[in-house]
């Protein structure tokens, strides 16, 4: 989905749908009841896992955040998280193995200097870095996972909505 | 600098007349007094327009990239053979950034390595002297980067270093870092503050630098100069070119500010810890962007998380973002800074 701009399903893609928020009230922008949206980024092997336990064990978190599953948080090509971004996302959450524990050995070594620069990067852009995050969750962290989502979740909703660098054309 | 021309010239000539190379790459005089064109010469006769001027600015490396992967290859495409550059020492880091992206092979080039003088910001030249009115510029002495500018109401003598372009100014390696043969001369870049150009975004807030860089951002074209001149977007097939029938299409049409703020954060991550600091995005760009600032606070940042690092120094180096460590710090110890 977020590979195809011209994509049919784009309309219903929790993303770009920013008239409702995860908590299915009404979106209203910076209202007291609004939530925000979030996409996560989760590598297969540990964090969505986590995600998984986490639902498994019926651990109650906000249900703001969208999941994409993807091999390895190393694929997570920046250019994703400003997609995200531009398409209505509140805030981005990338989360990995724990270091050392890549199912690839080295990919969220690589992710953590990537992603370090990348904060950095758009911070300096004037971005809240607050709103993009890294965490390592692994497959046996399920109330890691829960926290971590309701922790962000609760610091984005004080941030308000993202309005930067997001797109006007959606 | 009259010196080192003339030496360059010679050893140029020599090279072409054995046979050493088959052309070499420097300036010419551009088509006014102060411009400069990168040239190349294939023959001993053509190395006389060549030339090193005090606006001799542009890098000559993305002129090789096009001489040993033609974009379009004649199908009687001959191979590119050896071609011998005038570098100075932002070009000399250039083509070692070339060599260790695998773009170039090192037998491919012969690096004719001068010291650099530095190169003069034409607004400052134009503060003293009508540019309107001159008909040249040349070097007035042997040794030393003084000029004249000759104009119609007479000569106007300058200094390098009341003139030199910022990016010049914040040089740190004027000398040539890897080269084959090396010619000395005078020098007024170098010994600047690396990070010059981050000075005035410490005293803004997240707020102030957003509005700062939606206000540079909102002015882009996207034109793509900064892209097509950099040394470190050597890519064959860039991301910014969509029309490609299996890839994302990542930037729309349209005029969109979100899109341009896309393209330049991407662009300056994709060249961060690669950049040679060479600042050229920043002299091509038609809507004067600030893109140096970008660069040097990504450069800051490298060497404050993960270490000492400056790009293009070596062939050899692995580039910061492609390699890691085991105790890299974490990215949430940090907090916002």
């Amino acid at each position: 989905m977020l590979l195809n701009q011209n994509c049919p399903g784009e309309n219903q893609s929790p993303v770009a749908a920013s008239d409702t928020s995860g908590g299915g009230s009404p979106r209203s922008e910076g209202g007291e009841d609004w939530t925000p949206n979030l996409v996560g980024f989760c590598c297969n092997w540990c964090s969505y896992a986590g995600a998984d336990l986490a639902g498994i064990n019926r651990l109650q978190y906000p249900p703001n955040l969208r999941i994409i599953r993807v091999l390895c948080s190393s694929r997570v090509n920046p250019m994703f998280i400003l997609r995200a971004l531009q398409k209505g996302a509140d805030g981005v959450l990338v989360a990995g193995c724990h270091p050392g524990d890549c199912h690839y050995s080295t990919g969220n070594y690589y992710t953590r200097r990537r992603f370090h620069i990348f904060q950095r990067h758009l911070e300096f852009f004037g971005m809240d870095p607050e709103r993009v995050r890294l965490e390592w969750v692994s497959a046996a962290e399920g109330k890691r996972f829960a926290d971590v989502v309701s922790e962000m979740t609760e610091q984005v909703r004080k941030l308000g909505p993202n309005k930067k660098f997001r797109s006007n054309l959606i | 600098m009259k010196d080192t021309v003339q030496q360059l010239r010679r050893r140029s000539k020599e090279l072409l007349q054995e046979g050493e190379v088959d052309r070499v790459l420097g300036w010419r005089a551009g088509r006014l007094a102060w411009q400069s064109a990168p040239a190349v010469a294939e023959s001993p006769e053509e190395v006389d327009r060549l030339q090193v001027g005090p606006f001799s600015a542009s890098n000559l490396t993305k002129y090789l990239i096009d001489i040993v992967r033609p974009e379009h290859p004649a199908p009687d495409e001959q191979p590119p053979g050896r071609t011998a550059v005038w570098a100075r020492g932002c070009d000399a880091r250039a083509i070692n950034r070339l060599i260790t992206d695998g773009v170039l092979d090192p037998a491919q080039v012969l690096v004719l390595g001068f010291s650099c003088p530095g190169f003069a910001d034409r607004g400052r030249v134009a503060d003293s002297v009508d540019l309107k009115s001159a008909d040249s510029c040349q070097w007035t002495a042997d040794e030393g980067a003084d000029f004249v500018v000759r104009t119609a109401d007479g000569d106007v003598q300058l200094s390098m270093g009341d003139v030199l372009a910022d990016r010049c100014a914040s040089c740190t390696h004027p000398e040539p870092v890897r080269c084959d043969e090396e010619f000395t001369g005078a020098t007024s870049a170098g010994a600047g503050d690396r990070f010059a150009a981050l000075a005035e975004f410490e005293e803004m807030d997240q707020q102030e630098r957003y509005e700062y860089w939606r206000r540079q951002f909102d002015r882009c074209i996207r034109c793509y100069a900064c892209r097509n001149v950099c040394p470190a977007c050597n890519c064959v097939e860039c991301v910014f070119d969509g029309d490609l029938p299996d890839r994302p299409d990542w930037l729309g049409k349209a005029t969109d500010l979100s899109d341009k703020q896309m393209y330049h954060i991407t662009r300056a991550f994709h060249v961060a810890g690669r950049c040679i600091e060479c600042g050229e995005c920043e002299r091509i760009c038609p809507v004067n962007i600030p893109l140096r600032a970008i660069m040097q606070r990504t450069a800051a940042d490298i060497e404050e998380l993960f270490s000492e690092h400056q790009a293009g120094l070596s062939p050899e180096e692995t580039p910061p973002l492609q390699s890691y460590r085991l105790d890299d710090p974490e990215v949430k110890e940090e907090g916002s800074t």
